[in-house]
């Protein structure tokens, strides 16, 4: 199996990932130099029937034989040829598919966020696709091309160099206009993959946020949103398309001028007889030949720009810097976590400043404060996720960085403000780490994350399957399966970013019991709008402003901030 | 009502051919005259590209022979100006095709884009937006790589071929029938193979469109991926789709390899043979006739079979384009002929209670077979304040989305001003009813340019007049909670603002269209109390003719309301004051332990 190397610093070319696939290629292209060498062949086999004709020793069996044999040799080199072709443009596609995605998969969350995931959608889909299509029709086209033209430019000299010095000065006139041609267009072929970006991004939020449209009937506005970037579109592809035309006429014309030449000059050679009426005749099937891969080039020009420079786009993403990840630490934590100093800046605005705590193992914390105080933030430096700007993060009194990440993620459940489902079943979705856990781990998550209920009025019960982006639960459910999902570790560190805002009061309380029960080992870190569900925590952030203003117990807070008091009160007027 | 397109294409039996056509009909029609611009341009280039020959013909049999030089300069001008318009109006009817393929791309993809937002939400619920993507992106593409260059040069080659064998027929009918017969032979090829060659193009497409919903997905959800450290369930799940997706575009590539050699073969068995017989036919036989031999129309014969079998050659490679465009195109159809069932519909129902809205035996169920509201019965009364109870899961969501008619009832009616809400049309409905969803939603952007979304009174607004409008409404508090503002910029998904900050823009959203029914369905979960209670001191401040219904969890949100309903299990109870609500909350909770 073809394994491609380590990326190196310098971006590897198209051509040089190809050597990977040297023997698919090489057969490939062996197989069509056969092909074109024996569509050479032909015109000469005519020119020889009509020279014997002419001596009299034509005969109509060897000449039919000739031709059978010769094109069903042609016909079966084709047809592997062609089959070659697929397997390697395909191949090819695939293993660019797969390097991205592995470096995608390696790529930190805040890669992926800035990329978008648009774009990396569309190097995924559309920049592999034209990629391929190169390697399915450009190269071959673009070798065979080669090679006929060479091949015809040596017959052409070697039938009478006179005539074929007219023709060969084609070349370079064609040269310079596709150069030319190519120079002026290379910037669309970039922004034209830019475009399907947009359009992505576009089409991706109208299907997202479709329930949102139809609530505000705001189908007009995504219809403008979308006409504005397929315009664009439209007009990229114009730009390129009406770039290429004046490149098939040219060569349409350079072609028929040199053909011309031939005409008056090889007719007049004729008259003079120094050239035979076969030689003649055969000469004129040669251009033909001669033509044709210059007619392919002009046909294949666009395909190829279009594929160097979506290839740099994936280069982009496969050569773009992985995060370090030099962290090896391998230990079985005890669940205590401390922030030293912490300074987080989001484009150079200071989210979180100076914040200083320390979990205890095994205890339960609350930070609670109110909307964009930096909560989610300190959710994210505790798992990693980000990095802060200054400052440490400590577990187990380890900087979070030196740890192997999967050993210390394989240690810490998460649970995300926004409920992420995936498009599987019910049990795929909270045995989402691993397929290997026992039925007990999964009934005993479930069970504290109060979804038996819900699980056992399914149709298949754990084995249905979600819809995407769980569209068919409801908001409980999603924020309880994500639970469940995070509880099946067994974790020692179990993070909730908001969990209670979807759950009633009284499921809530039963899962915070059935918490205690379940899983007593864990250190719960809670972030929350509501002091009811942390009031009897062992501890108590205030964070307001990205900054840490006050910790303690619920009494001891309602003593000394009058922060917590104010919220206390704003939510003591009817929960007892 | 099924909206699932994959379940579609696999009874593919319902999509007609000819209603296929037509529908495709229907995008490049409004470019035909462009089209029959080009066309006539392409008239021009083919028959001078079927001229040229008989010319070359013309000078070899008659001038060459016997050495007419003045005649053959003739007709070398005569050649060159014929070349110089063939190459002329090629420029011109390539340009012009170019800009009708692109248009046609673009038309297509507005179709699909505009037929998506006429669907209701429940398509989106069944289909995957990866895949979705890829039938506007893909699919589209390999459809206009077939009209910006196929669909021409097909035609172009086939009045090539239809001409020159017009031509050689009239030199030399016994000639002319061979060259047809490898015609009909290629003819009989194509018919054969064509059905293959599409079943593996559909194959292919789907596959993409798989992998492009795995795709779209995992990276959407790419947090979750990161923190289990499941990064290689990301690269196994799209392994799996993306090895499925290379065998089945193999299959397309190999399918789609078939037919150019063959027709290869054919053309250059015709050329043989055509080589074969006219050298029985135009020289031995004439010579046994003793007429003299006719190396002119050999020669001429010789040129027209390269001009004749060229595009045929390419013609396969065009033919097997088509069958890609048609795959393509029936993905797009699929989705193009369907129809939402969410429409205005006539009907004559009334209440004549004097509620606002009201639910009469209403039953609904996302799934036929899986009933979520039982025979619902309820009164929204114009300016009343109303709250939605119960356990997660038990339909509150669902009652909410049937007021804004996101679905429509299985059984039952909904009325709106005494009128069932089915006669209303999307614009009037969302006019007045403001639906505040359970996840905030946010396009990338800017803050103001969210609120002002899908809002047409105030899309034009500037930042000052929409400031003025929000404090005219008592909303620039909210405002002043984002450290830039009305310009804070939204990165797609919203990922740099908290789920509170999402919701407290939802907010400003709705409130900002004024509506006559405010539905808040857990729309300040996740925002501060303290902020909360501003959002509160603001809803009371609206009109005392809004009537609002809000779905919540805390219970402080609601106690204020005029009507408690306890929705458990898809039926309602109405307890008559907020302590038996709470009982009743409270007993929920105590029976399912």
């Amino acid at each position: 199996m073809e394994k491609p190397e380590a990326p190196k610093k310098k971006p590897v070319s198209l051509l040089s990932f190809l050597k990977n696939y040297k023997a698919l290629v090489a057969g490939v292209i062996s197989l069509s130099l056969i092909v074109n060498l024996l569509t050479l062949i032909i015109p000469k086999v005519n020119s020889r029937v009509i020279d014997s004709l002419q001596a009299g020793t034509y005969n109509k069996e060897e000449a039919l034989y000739l031709f059978l044999g010769l094109t069903a040799l042609i016909l079966v080199a084709t047809l592997v040829q062609n089959f070659l072709g697929s397997v390697t443009a395909e191949k090819v596609a695939a293993e660019l598919r797969r390097q991205l995605i592995n470096k995608i998969s390696k790529q930190s969350f805040k890669y992926v966020n800035e990329v978008g995931s648009s774009k990396l959608l569309t190097n995924l889909t559309a920049d592999v696709d034209s990629v391929k299509l190169f390697i399915q029709q450009g190269i071959v086209f673009a070798f065979a091309a080669v090679v006929q033209l060479i091949g015809s430019i040596i017959i052409l000299l070697s039938l009478n160099w006179r005539l074929a010095i007219p023709i060969l000065l084609t070349i370079p006139v064609l040269g310079i206009s596709f150069g030319v041609i190519f120079s002026r267009l290379e910037v669309y072929f970039t922004k034209a993959q830019e475009v399907i970006d947009k359009l992505n991004r576009v089409i991706n939020e109208s299907i997202v946020g479709s329930a949102l449209v139809r609530v505000l009937n705001a189908r007009k506005f995504e219809t403008k949103k979308f006409l504005i970037v397929n315009e664009e579109a439209k007009d990229i592809g114009t730009r390129i398309v009406q770039g290429f035309a004046a490149l098939f006429p040219l060569i349409n014309i350079v072609v028929n001028f040199s053909f011309l030449v031939v005409l008056g000059y090889g007719g007049s050679q004729v008259i003079d007889k120094t050239l035979s009426a076969g030689d003649f005749s055969a000469f004129f099937s040669y251009i033909f030949i001669f033509i044709f891969p210059i007619i392919m080039l002009g046909f294949i020009a666009g395909n190829i720009g279009r594929a160097f420079a979506t290839y740099t786009r994936i280069r982009e993403v496969i050569d773009s810097d992985e995060p370090e990840v030099n962290g090896t630490v391998k230990k079985s934590i005890e669940g205590d976590i401390e922030l030293k100093n912490v300074k987080l800046e989001i484009d150079s605005k200071a989210i979180l400043e100076d914040i200083n705590f320390h979990i205890k193992p095994k205890t339960r914390v609350g930070i609670i404060g109110p909307t964009a105080a930096g909560k989610t933030q300190i959710f994210y430096l505790i798992t990693g996720l980000i990095r802060p700007n200054e400052g440490e993060i400590l577990i187990d009194g380890t900087p979070i960085e030196d740890f192997d990440n999967d050993n210390l993620y394989s240690q810490m459940g998460m649970v995300f403000q926004d409920s992420i489902i995936f498009n599987t079943t019910v049990r795929e979705n909270i045995a989402f780490r691993s397929d290997e856990l026992s039925e007990e781990q999964i009934n005993k998550a479930i069970e504290t994350a109060e979804l038996k209920d819900f699980v056992d009025s399914l149709p298949k019960g754990l084995d249905t399957k979600i819809s995407e982006r769980g569209s068919s639960l409801s908001g409980g459910q999603k924020q309880r399966l994500t639970l469940a999902r995070a509880l099946v570790l067994n974790p020692k560190i179990l993070l909730l970013d908001d969990f209670t805002a979807r759950v009633d009061i009284n499921t809530e309380k039963k899962i915070f019991a059935n918490l205690k029960k379940n899983y007593p080992e864990v250190t719960v870190i809670a972030i929350t709008q509501k002091i009811k569900s942390i009031e009897d925590f062992d501890n108590i952030i205030l964070v307001m402003e990205g900054e840490l203003i006050a910790t303690g117990k619920h009494e001891e807070l309602l003593k000394k901030s009058l922060e917590y008091q104010q919220i206390y009160n704003s939510q003591q007027r009817t929960e007892e | 009502m099924n909206y699932e397109l994959s379940n579609d294409e696999k009874k593919q039996a319902s999509v007609k051919f000819g209603a296929a056509v037509k529908a495709l009909y229907q995008h490049i029609r409004n470019s035909k005259w462009k089209m029959s611009l080009a066309f006539l341009f392409l008239i021009i280039v083919s028959v001078t590209t079927i001229v040229s020959p008989y010319i070359i013909g013309d000078v070899t049999n008659k001038y060459i022979p016997v050495g007419d030089t003045e005649n053959l300069g003739k007709a070398l001008i005569l050649l060159a100006i014929i070349y110089i318009i063939g190459s002329a109006f090629s420029y011109l009817q390539i340009r012009v095709m170019g800009q009708v393929g692109q248009k046609i791309l673009f038309n297509i993809r507005n179709a699909v884009f505009q037929k998506l937002q006429s669907l209701p939400l429940q398509f989106f619920n069944q289909n995957k937006s990866g895949d979705l993507i890829s039938r506007i992106n893909n699919d589209t593409d390999k459809m206009n790589q077939a009209f910006s260059e196929t669909l021409l040069r097909f035609t172009g080659d086939v009045i090539v071929i239809i001409g020159i064998a017009i031509v050689m027929l009239a030199l030399n009918v016994q000639l002319g029938l061979i060259a047809l017969a490898t015609l009909v032979v290629m003819l009989a090829i194509t018919a054969v193979l064509s059905g293959f060659i599409k079943s593996r193009n559909d194959r292919s497409l789907q596959k993409l469109g798989e992998l492009s919903g795995s795709i779209q997905e995992s990276l959407t959800n790419f947090k979750v991926t990161v923190v289990f450290n499941r990064r290689d369930y990301f690269r196994n799940s799209f392994g799996q789709v993306n090895e499925n997706n290379r065998k089945a575009a193999t299959g397309a590539g190999i399918a789609n390899g078939l037919l150019a050699p063959l027709y290869t073969f054919a053309a250059n068995m015709g050329t043989a043979l055509i080589l074969i017989f006219s050298i029985q036919i135009l020289i031995i036989d004439k010579l046994q006739m003793g007429v003299a031999p006719e190396f002119g129309t050999l020669l001429a014969f010789i040129l027209y079979s390269s001009t004749f079998f060229g595009p045929l050659k390419e013609m396969a490679e065009l033919f097997t384009q088509v069958q890609v465009a048609v795959s393509s195109w029936s993905r797009i159809y699929t989705l193009l002929r369907l129809e939402t069932n969410l429409v205005k519909i006539e009907n004559n129902d009334k209440d004549d209670s004097k509620a606002l809205m009201k639910f009469h035996n209403v039953s609904f169920g996302y799934q036929p077979e899986q009933m979520i509201l039982n025979k619902i019965n309820m009164d929204l009364e114009e300016g009343h304040t109303y709250a939605l109870v119960g356990p997660t899961g038990g339909g509150k969501s669902t009652t909410a989305s049937l007021m804004a008619r996101l679905y429509d009832v299985s059984e039952g009616q909904v009325f709106y001003r005494g009128k069932n809400i089915k006669t209303y049309s999307q614009s009037e409905l969302s006019k007045e009813i403001g639906f505040i969803l359970q996840e905030p939603f946010l396009f990338s952007g800017s803050i103001a340019d969210n609120i002002k979304y899908g809002n047409e009174e105030y899309k034009d607004f500037t930042e000052e007049e929409l400031t003025a409008k929000l404090k005219e409404l008592g909303l620039e508090s909210i405002v002043e909670k984002f450290n830039e503002g009305l310009s804070t910029a939204i990165t797609t998904g919203a990922e740099n603002i908290s789920l509170g900050q999402r919701q407290l823009i939802n907010f400003l959203r709705i409130l900002l269209r004024q509506p006559k029914l405010l539905i808040l369905d857990e729309a300040t979960a996740n925002i501060d109390t303290i902020t909360e209670q501003l959002l509160e001191a603001i809803l009371n401040k609206l009109s005392d003719k809004t009537t609002k219904v809000i779905i919540a969890h805390r219970l402080n949100t609601i106690e204020n309301a005029d009507q408690i309903f306890f929705i458990s299990s898809g039926t309602i109870e109405k307890p008559v004051n907020f302590d038996s609500a709470l009982d009743l909350i409270n007993a929920q909770g105590q029976s399912k332990s």
